[in-house]
């Protein structure tokens, strides 16, 4: 009797949990925290392309510190961070011991975001409907990737030599999400191609016109082969993706119709705006804060040139950089008009073809001039033609991430080579042409963890 | 006196005589002994291995930071689960009236506690609340006690340096230029010496007018206008009632409570209500059902500004700040931005942008209010005389509601206004801001359900054998739920707000910057839910010899591991033996011996980590630029490896007992060991990622606790006896994947961070080798690749982790306490010493940079001349620009560290009883009047400058030591 009754009631019990098994599975696959979710539809991707914060907003600050656009009172920059503070005189070592580096971290992270979306891409199953969308995906993540990876080698290593790139040492080029996977540097030839082939498979897969500025296009990823290509000292190539970028998109804004801020030219994306990212903030690089334009730029400006007067604020008799394309008050390094116009010139002026290079050249001035007053450059050679373009250059591009690259690129060739001066304090500190320290050093936190090789400098 | 205790688990009762567990049982007496709002504290100094953590980030907020023997996680949760009558208790802990409750049981050993599972891993503390019994009239306990405090020492603090001090320091460092920045900044704060230097270099005022204000303000000391205007004496009450009875078929209790708080801050206050029912009754034979219903109440004031007025970065107070007027008015001082910014913005239309620090006090209305449902339901049925089954359900339901009454007299609100008005072209104001208050508002939920089926066997034959078992199953599900919002334009009074807010467009900010108008909006929902199977059983054999066995399954919606991977079976066993009672033991000065060992697993989970990567959604406008999508964000990176955190303890002890109970107690060692335990290892930047969260890290553990009750004087009308406890604990990690560098080590370690080294304490204390000062300059020197050196960056920079100092543990790793209690016919007198060994702290001192804001009176100890640096260590002061390596240097060196031991005279209770069966005629069956001080103070420490070890000074003025506390109180029996 007793054992008969043990028995029902055990199975009772027994028979009672398995039926509820079922139940319980769907108990515990509750939500732990509901605004949490695992990415599983193209449109959860996308949304990882809509971050802003990652994709648009991480662009290194370092080679702005170390560039000759501007300077500032030691005051002011005792005020700031250690980085900036030893960036700004070339310093062998720039970073608090052991601290983490925005400027190495942050294009990794978009690096990860971009292989994730790349590694979920592949698990997701895509219909026909969605094949575009698929490709817009996989496109701008690409993209996102290779102009990561493009910021960390202008930012971390050496400057690209044709002649020792397969021997200089890269950055780790990550292509996977899996976090176990061991970063090792790859050479700058292989850093270089990874970005070429990414950014060429990124221009057949992206729409031609993007939604919103901040994500990529085709425009954008032309764009940006130019860019990397001129960073390569690839002229031909740098002029026919320019080239290619351009015949998508060739909208120039007038200066003229602008009304600028103390901060920025715009309230708004400006009508050149090809793709819109900004840089890191840095305070003594900051648009009309702490960073006061070298006068010798300043003063050639002429007097009917708009951007004297829309792109930089007077505060007590000194000039400061305004003349952001961002609303936001941030550095503007996104990819723009002007900025092709410019590589389209300089690449036709070094091929030879001057009245091409000119007619680039005015095309972009004109619209920076007051209305009716520009005259057109003239040049009675190619080489004066590259001068020109080359000083509008600097004149056009300030703190748009631009300058370190070009003095790298330039300083390759002994007719443009200079060496960069800065006296503080009554000390003057130099950084000659190719000197190593042309790389910034590794992080830390990188070192020790993945035992990468660091830089000499 | 073994035999009479009975702990509890949360699913059963059972003799302490036949546990095998390492047990310690706080019976009503001793949770009443302390005066406290709250339950937990009752349990500080009076319950072996259990130490109360006050040198702690938690602990220096007020709250209780427990940990019991050790700490055995380094990320997960660290805190005790708390059950209260049977279930794991969701809600705010304060929210529990120490009245109410009957007795604690502290579960330390995994055979105690495993079968709570994978919450287990940090101990249990099994609350019983009070209930009426059957067959016994109504009884009625009224229970009053006032609590008043002594003000708050705000001279302790040694990071504080007098005004004149300051001044001098001032007038240096402006000679030195180091304000120009802000000065030619136009709006960033500077304080008033340094306006009025400001002032005389531009010929604004003559040198002599200048000289006599700054002097005018030497002899001032903001502290006494603080301490006079803005703390007070903290005072509780505390009231409660209630009643119990039942017949020969129902049982019942029933209670109120009140409790009104004044905290040290005036402006600063809690009231609450709580109300305690509990029905028991048997409908029909063999079974009884009972319901419970518990409501709490609470009332917040949080007006206090003293946490804004005193920060340490330059817009911190200045000690000759002047707060308040000879009338009593307030003073405004310098705060955000520099007067002549404030006094010259906005041609005279902007508000008025003064921070005045007593009218902030009189202008705060910050409220937060609580209530808290608990509803209890149980059945019992008792079956087949062997058997019984109980269901039991609880189901609580809270809310929480915080409100910021910013009105338009308040500073964050002018202040506000202010950063985002306008003049425009034509000289009108615009406000983006409307102006009018600001009310920030935020509510919380939670709603928590638990049920249990569970079956319990007892049998006993032949008079020798004795099985007690139980096994069942247990659901839960809790759900916190949160939301949070801003309102602007809002009128207390007619409940008004303005809606016509534009949170897209950025605005150019006064004095620098843009940004979009703040919005807290925001809504957040947690849920947990928990399914396990439990069994434990016991068999004992002729009163002598318990063996028993525990298992518990849990299984979580700890996201995305499969339901497999949840299943970890956490068990323990153990084993007593009563030798004392067998034949053979003739050791009469000892009836009592028994001897217990026990091994088993308990858990601990981490829900912050996920098995798979996993996004977290933000709106558009979370977006620096418009896009008209919301975007995602990688909260989480995959981990498929995830796993619950497990910890085997061996627990091996004795209890004893010399005739007569001269003395008795126990002695209990244990071992632990902790493995797949969560730790943060850092990655290598280049994944994306600067760290991974995963089960990586193991420890180790090992520690004691003696208990030794003593009877020393025994007579009719006197009686002294004497309770020692001593407990050891150290945990030292075994395994960490990863090191980060010795700087990281040295200036992250402290008793709250877990900076995981190999071969180390959990929390240790690690600094820079120290070498003296140098004679010609007074700098500190330290250690380089084994050479005496000033190369600081270096030496910061290189130091390896064998080059750097392990001073020690940054926690007690032997404490306890010593209670003696005396009586004497209706009087008694208890005397509570408590005692904490073998641990570090870091002390502060002065750094050069950050003087004078943040000072120490160190700097009076400094080096100036040659030769100093042989009375001294504390370095010379440096102008700018300063090596702030020579500060960091100097600020974690070897030199600052000092042993944390310490005695304090923790407590002293004298009360008076009378007893009705004594006395006839007394109106009350019992009564006992009352008197307690608490935190007296320190009898002895280690360390030569007087400080408190266990207070974190941190910024100037903020902190000071626990006020020591009186109360009296009455507590009658009808």
């Amino acid at each position: 009797m007793k054992k008969n009754l043990l028995y029902l009631v055990c199975t009772a019990a027994i028979s009672v949990l398995l039926s509820n098994c079922k139940k319980e599975d769907n108990f515990l696959n509750a939500k732990p925290n509901q605004a949490l979710f695992v990415p599983s539809t193209l449109g959860d991707l996308e949304n990882i392309l809509n971050d802003q914060n990652t994709f648009n907003n991480l662009d290194p600050g370092l080679g702005e510190i170390a560039s000759d656009d501007y300077y500032v009172t030691p005051d002011n920059l005792n005020n700031e961070q250690t980085i900036e503070k030893n960036g700004y005189i070339w310093a062998k070592s720039l970073y608090d011991a052991g601290s983490n580096v925005n400027d190495w971290s942050g294009p990794y992270q978009q690096v990860y975001y971009a292989n994730t979306i790349l590694d979920y891409l592949s698990k997701i199953a895509i219909s026909q409907t969605q094949q575009a969308e698929a490709n817009k995906i996989k496109g701008s993540a690409l993209f996102f990737r290779a102009i990561a990876f493009y910021n960390l080698v202008q930012t971390f290593a050496v400057p690209y030599d044709t002649k020792s790139a397969s021997t200089d040492l890269g950055i780790p080029l990550r292509l996977t999400s899996d976090l176990n996977t061991k970063s090792v540097r790859a050479t700058e030839a292989q850093c270089y191609g990874q970005i070429i082939s990414d950014l060429q498979t990124a221009v057949s897969l992206l729409p031609v016109t993007p939604s919103v500025k901040t994500l990529p296009s085709q425009p954008a990823a032309n764009g940006l082969l130019a860019r990397v290509y001129l960073a390569m000292a690839n002229f031909p190539q740098a002029l026919q993706f320019s080239g290619a970028a351009l015949n998508q998109f060739n909208i120039l804004t007038d200066y003229n119709t602008l009304t600028p801020n103390p901060y920025s030219i715009s309230t708004d994306y400006l009508d050149e705006d090809i793709f819109h990212v900004v840089q890191i903030p840095y305070g003594i690089v900051n648009t009309n804060y702490l960073g006061i334009a070298d006068s010798t730029l300043f003063n050639s400006y002429t007097n009917n040139d708009l951007r004297k007067t829309t792109c930089y604020v007077i505060n007590s008799g000194l000039p400061y950089w305004s003349g952001t394309y961002d609303f936001n008050d941030l550095n503007y390094t996104g990819i723009a008009t002007d900025e092709l116009y410019l590589i389209h010139a300089e690449c036709n002026a070094r091929a030879g073809n001057t009245s091409a290079a000119l007619k680039d050249l005015n095309t972009m001035l004109v619209t920076r001039w007051k209305t009716g007053t520009f005259v057109p450059y003239t040049a009675t050679s190619s080489t004066i033609a590259l001068n020109e373009i080359l000083t509008e250059r600097r004149k056009e591009l300030l703190f748009r991430g631009l300058r370190w690259t070009d003095l790298r690129r330039l300083n390759k060739e002994t007719q443009f080579a200079i060496t960069l001066k800065r006296v503080l304090n009554g000390t003057i500190y130099t950084l000659p042409p190719n000197d190593p320290r042309y790389a910034m050093p590794i992080p830390d936190n990188e070192i020790d963890v993945s035992g990468i090789q660091q830089n000499q400098r | 006196m073994l035999s009479e205790v009975v702990v509890s688990t949360g699913y059963q009762t059972l003799p302490k005589e036949r546990a095998t567990g390492s047990f310690v049982q706080v019976d009503n007496d001793l949770v009443d002994r302390r005066t406290s709002p709250d339950v937990l504290s009752r349990l500080d100094g009076v319950v072996s291995g259990l130490l109360f953590n006050r040198n702690t980030e938690i602990g220096q907020a007020g709250q209780s930071d427990i940990s019991i023997r050790g700490v055995s996680t380094l990320f997960a949760n660290n805190q005790p689960l708390i059950v209260v009558d049977g279930f794991p208790y969701n809600g705010d802990l304060n929210n529990l009236n120490p009245n109410d409750v009957q007795s604690i049981t502290v579960l330390k050993d995994a055979a105690a506690a495993s079968i709570w599972g994978t919450r287990s891993g940090n101990g249990v503390i099994v609350i019983t609340t009070k209930k009426g019994k059957r067959n016994q009239p109504l009884s009625v306990e009224l229970n009053a006690n006032v609590t008043v405090a002594d003000k708050p020492n705000l001279y302790y603090n040694p990071n504080f340096l007098p005004s004149s001090t300051f001044i001098d320091i001032e007038e240096q460092l402006y000679k030195a230029g180091a304000y120009n920045g802000d000065l030619s900044s136009g709006y960033r704060a500077v304080s008033p010496v340094v306006q009025i230097l400001a002032n005389q270099k531009a010929g604004l005022i003559s040198s002599t007018d200048a000289t006599s204000q700054i002097n005018a303000f030497r002899n001032s000391d903001v502290r006494n206008d603080l301490s006079k205007y803005f703390y007070q004496h903290a005072a509780n009450q505390q009231y409660s009632l209630g009643l119990k009875g039942g017949n020969d078929q129902s049982d019942y209790y029933f209670s109120l409570g009140e409790d009104h708080d004044l905290a040290s801050q005036v402006g600063n206050s809690n009231n609450r209500l709580t109300l305690s029912s509990y029905y028991n009754f048997t409908p029909v034979k063999n079974l009884t059902v009972n319901i419970g219903y518990n409501l709490v109440q609470t009332n917040a004031l949080n007006n206090s500004p003293v946490a804004s007025i005193i920060t340490t970065s330059k817009n911190a107070i200045y000690p000759y700040a002047q707060l308040v007027d000879a009338k009593g008015n307030g003073l405004p001082i310098v705060h955000d931005y520099s007067l002549n910014y404030i006094n010259n913005t906005g041609s005279g239309k902007f508000l008025d942008w003064n921070y005045n620090p007593l009218q902030e006090l009189q202008n705060a209305d910050n409220t937060t209010r609580s209530l808290d449902n608990r509803l209890n339901f149980g059945v019992n049925y008792k079956f087949l005389k062997h058997f019984s089954v109980d269901v039991k359900y609880e189901y609580e339901y809270g809310t929480g509601n915080a409100e910021n009454d910013y009105n338009l007299s308040t500073y964050y609100a002018r202040n506000l206004i202010n950063r985002y008005s306008e003049i425009d072209g034509s000289g009108n104001l615009i406000t983006p801001i409307p102006v009018g208050g600001i009310l920030q508002s935020s509510e919380n939920t939670l709603n928590a359900q638990q049920g249990r089926a569970q079956l319990n066997f007892n049998d006993s034959w032949n008079s020798k054998n004795e099985i007690n078992a139980i096994a069942g199953y247990e659901i839960s599900q809790t759900i916190n739920q949160s939301n949070a919002n801003t309102a602007y334009g809002f009128d207390k009074d007619s409940e008004i707000s303005n809606a016509n807010i534009d949170y897209l467009t950025n605005y150019p900010l006064n004095p620098s910057g843009s940004g979009t108008i703040p919005t807290s909006l925001g809504f957040t929902k947690a849920t947990n839910n928990f399914v396990s199977y439990f069994s434990n059983a016991a068999y004992t054999y002729d009163n002598k010899y318990t063996f028993s066995l525990s298992g518990r399954i849990d299984k979580s919606n700890l996201f995305g591991v499969n339901t497999n991977q949840k299943a970890v079976p956490l068990f323990s066993t153990g084993l007593a033996w009563s030798l004392s009672k067998e034949s053979f033991y003739h050791l009469g000065w000892l009836p009592e011996l028994k001897l217990r060992a026990t091994y088993g697993y308990t858990g601990n989970i981490n829900t912050s980590a996920t098995a798979v990567t996993t996004l977290r959604q933000f709106p558009a406008n979370f977006n620096p630029y418009p896009n008209g999508n919301p975007y995602d964000f990688i909260a989480n990176p995959g981990n498929p490896e995830l796993r619950w955190e497990k910890d085997r303890m061996i627990n091996l002890g004795v209890d004893y007992g010399l005739k007569d109970q001269v003395l008795s107690g126990s002695f209990e060692y244990y071992f632990k060991k902790g493995t797949d335990l969560f730790g943060n290892s850092p990655l290598a930047p280049s994944t994306g990622l600067t760290t991974f969260f995963g089960n990586t890290a193991d420890i180790k553990g090992q520690g004691f606790d003696l208990v030794l009750n003593s009877i020393n004087i025994h007579t009719t009308n006197f009686s002294w006896t004497t309770n020692f406890l001593l407990s050891h604990a150290l945990d030292v990690i075994t395994q960490y994947n990863t090191e980060i560098n010795s700087s990281s080590f040295i200036q992250l370690s402290n008793a709250s961070t877990i900076s995981p080294l190999a071969g180390k304490a959990l929390y240790g204390i690690y600094s820079y080798r120290w070498a003296g000062l140098t004679h010609d300059t007074g700098d500190p020197q330290g250690y380089l690749n084994g050479k005496v050196s000033t190369d600081y960056a270096d030496i910061i920079s290189q130091s390896s982790i064998n080059d750097m100092v392990y001073n020690g543990p940054a926690r007690p790793t032997y404490f306890g306490s010593f209670r003696n209690n005396f009586a004497y016919k209706n009087l008694t007198l208890s005397v509570n010493i408590s005692y904490e060994l073998n641990y570090y702290f870091r002390r502060d001192s002065y750094t050069s940079s950050s003087l004078p804001w943040l000072g120490n009176i160190d700097y009076f100890k400094r080096w100036q001349k040659p030769g100093d640096e042989a009375n001294t260590n504390v370095p010379s002061f440096q102008l700018p620009p300063y090596t702030t390596d020579r500060d960091a240097f100097y600020q974690y060196s070897s030199v600052l560290v000092d042993n944390g031991d310490n005695i304090r005279l923790k407590d002293i209770r004298l009360s008076y009883e009378l007893d009705k069966s004594k006395i006839k005629g007394l109106p009350f069956s019992h009564i006992s009047i009352y008197g307690y001080a608490d935190n007296i103070g320190i009898l002895w420490r280690a360390n030569k400058d007087h400080l408190d070890p266990d207070l974190v000074v941190g910024s100037s003025l903020s902190s000071y030591p626990i006020p020591r506390t009186y109360a009296i109180g009455v507590k009658a029996n009808f």
